[in-house]
């Protein structure tokens, strides 16, 4: 059979196996092994490839990054540092309309800071938040969509476990990925802010009563000692991982790796931490590291058997041929991310998206790390998104209560993700936003 | 699911869960082993222009064998990535086929383990009879076969774990039948 069909046939099934329920790594993996045996007709080949990949794909002191980040992130959201700075946010936005919302966007953006995963986010502010909110009589449906709309910033605001995965699938530096990813989550956070309080003008309803007022003054106000103490450990987090990244004073794996030790000394002095956490937070890095790396290998016998296709070499031909220009391969890419966020999660749509395209946007002379932020924000569309918005999901499980129905999530979470969309044409249409701090 | 079927299939099953744990425990503790690494060398660099030797190399060779102890445990447990809204809808549906979905997915599992394993187990043999090492001579070095030993015996477990999953999920299918 030609290479090139081959190919075609193996990524359909690739798409088609991991939205029926197979093992990501293991669709990958066996479906690129079964592709090189068909297009070689020779297994010895397929075994070297798949062996290549396990044993030499990850041998780079850059890919502990992955379980130092894991770690650091793991040991805040056990030590109860993102509702303290939900508390802080609350006093500080008390004034606004709306207020209690905004509040979980900030409070958010700062937990996605020393955070690489929007899940850790979505499952601390649905048990924080929520309750909080609706207390206040703001509605279950907006209660529970500004937290799912803004856990997404977990993984775009740095450390991101996605962009990490996306820079060693794109050859790109994770630091880069990291610093670029600055503006667009903080923008992102931004335009949550201002849809939150147009909301509250044009629709009322939608917000609920609680959201219309302004909170009074609590008997026993925040003092400034408090809020500072609060914030502190978060604030000292940011600035050894970020502020280290960003003077180059670390790597990406060290900054990982002081961040997780610096978060495990925090969360000691604050007493938020014993054995048994510790233990947790050990066995829980094991398990997420195992699976993200070995995603990673899985992925790069995928590239390879891309490559050996021909796949990426033919696509970029082909869209060079019929002449989309730069608007039109956006708006095919943008489409594409959008429709496979229905069917398969975030981290699959990078893993097969971008080895496909990778040529076609060199050719094009496009900037690679500007191309992972839009992947990773198109892509993670899909976290809000039903059928299937893994945000929703775990917001559901989290908060636990018969009366919000997972379809009363997607519906709070439908405002947000349409303002994603529009952060993302933003960045889109201008590149040097996310280039900046480069 | 371990705890079904008859009483030598629950011995095995229980064998073979304390491996994996065992070697997970093992993970675990290297992974904490290379953030105080990782740590100590960044600091040593920066404020003593003393990094420690052999750090870059030895987190480098780490991670796949980190991946390797870690992975079996991370299969038995089911955790590993996948998307579970179609087989939730199934599962409602049509309660047999998810499970019969589900037991084809851990076979297919195995089936990846199987080709990893023909592909490593050579590299084995070969660091093992070379007596192959890494790191620089004098300044550090460490053999290489316990690392490649520890991939081969990940995978075999991994394979194993597939393999149970899959026997434990008929033995279901077959309780419910019967």
């Amino acid at each position: 059979m030609e290479p090139f069909a081959v190919g075609l046939i193996s990524l359909v099934l690739i798409v088609l196996l991991i939205w029926a329920g197979c093992y990501v790594g293991i669709t990958l993996s066996l479906v690129s092994f079964l592709g090189v045996w068909f297009i070689k007709s020779d297994p010895v080949i397929a075994v070297r490839m798949m062996t290549l990949s396990v044993t030499d794909t990850i041998k780079h002191v850059d890919y502990a990054s992955i379980p130092t980040f894991v770690m650091m992130g793991l040991i805040v959201g056990k030590s109860g540092f993102g509702s303290d700075i939900y508390q802080v946010a609350n006093e500080v936005f008390r004034r606004l309309r709306g207020g209690l919302g905004v509040a979980t966007v900030a409070a958010n953006a700062a937990f996605a800071a020393v955070t690489g995963s929007s899940i850790a986010a979505a499952a601390v502010f649905a048990q924080v938040s929520v309750p909080e909110m609706i207390r206040y009589e703001y509605s279950k449906r907006f209660a529970v969509g500004v937290v799912a709309g803004s856990s997404v910033l977990g993984m775009i605001i740095p450390p991101s476990v996605m962009m990490i995965i996306y820079a060693f699938v794109a050859e790109q530096s994770v630091g880069d990925m990291f610093i670029a990813g600055i503006v667009p989550g903080l923008l992102l956070a931004a335009a949550f802010i201002g849809a939150i309080m147009v909301m509250t003008k044009v629709a009322p309803r939608f917000v609920g009563p609680g959201a219309l007022r302004t909170r009074a003054k609590p008997a026993r106000p925040m003092a400034f000692g408090e809020m500072a103490r609060r914030i502190s450990p978060i604030v000292a987090l940011i600035a050894i991982v970020l502020g280290g990244i960003y003077t180059g004073f670390f790597t990406a794996s060290e900054a990982g790796a002081t961040g997780a030790l610096t978060a495990f000394l925090l969360a000691l002095i604050k007493r938020r931490y014993g054995w048994a956490a510790f233990k947790e937070t050990l066995i829980d890095t094991g398990h997420i590291t195992a699976n993200l790396l070995f995603l990673i290998i899985a992925a790069s016998m995928y590239s390879r058997m891309l490559g050996i296709a021909g796949l990426p070499f033919l696509l970029s031909q082909w869209l060079g041929e019929i002449n989309l220009g730069f608007a039109g391969l956006m708006t095919v890419y943008v489409v594409l991310l959008l429709f496979l966020g229905t069917i398969i999660d975030t981290g699959s749509i990078i893993l097969v998206c971008v080895p496909l395209f990778l040529s076609t946007i060199e050719n094009m002379g496009l900037n690679l790390v500007w191309f992972g932020l839009v992947t990773v924000i198109g892509a993670e569309i899909g976290l809000l998104t039903p059928p299937f918005g893994l945000s929703c999901f775990v917001i559901k499980t989290a908060i636990n209560r018969a009366d919000i129905g997972l379809n009363d999530i997607f519906l709070g979470a439908l405002p947000f993700a349409a303002v994603m969309l529009g952060v993302l044409i933003v960045l889109i249409a201008f590149p040097q936003l996310s280039l900046v701090l480069l | 699911m371990s705890m079904r079927g008859p009483a030598r299939w629950r011995a095995i099953v229980r064998v073979l869960d304390h491996t994996v744990t065992f070697l997970n425990a093992v993970g675990s503790l290297w992974v904490l082993l290379l953030v105080i690494l990782i740590c100590a060398d960044s600091f040593g660099r920066s404020f003593f222009s003393r990094p420690i030797d052999g750090v870059t190399e030895l987190v480098a060779v780490s991670l796949a064998v980190i991946v390797f102890c870690q992975l079996p445990d991370t299969a038995r447990l089911g955790r590993l990535t996948r998307s579970e809204n179609l087989l939730a809808k199934l599962q409602a549906s049509n309660a047999m086929g998810a499970r019969l979905a589900v037991i084809g997915f851990e076979l297919l599992g195995a089936a990846a383990m199987v080709a990893i394993i023909v592909g490593t187990t050579p590299l084995l043999v070969e660091a093992y009879t070379r007596g192959y090492y890494i790191g620089e001579h004098g300044i550090f070095t460490l053999p290489e076969w316990p690392l490649k030993g520890l991939v081969v015996l990940g995978s075999v477990a991994c394979l194993l774990c597939f393999l149970v999953r899959a026997v434990g999920h008929w033995l279901l299918v077959r309780e419910r039948r019967g």
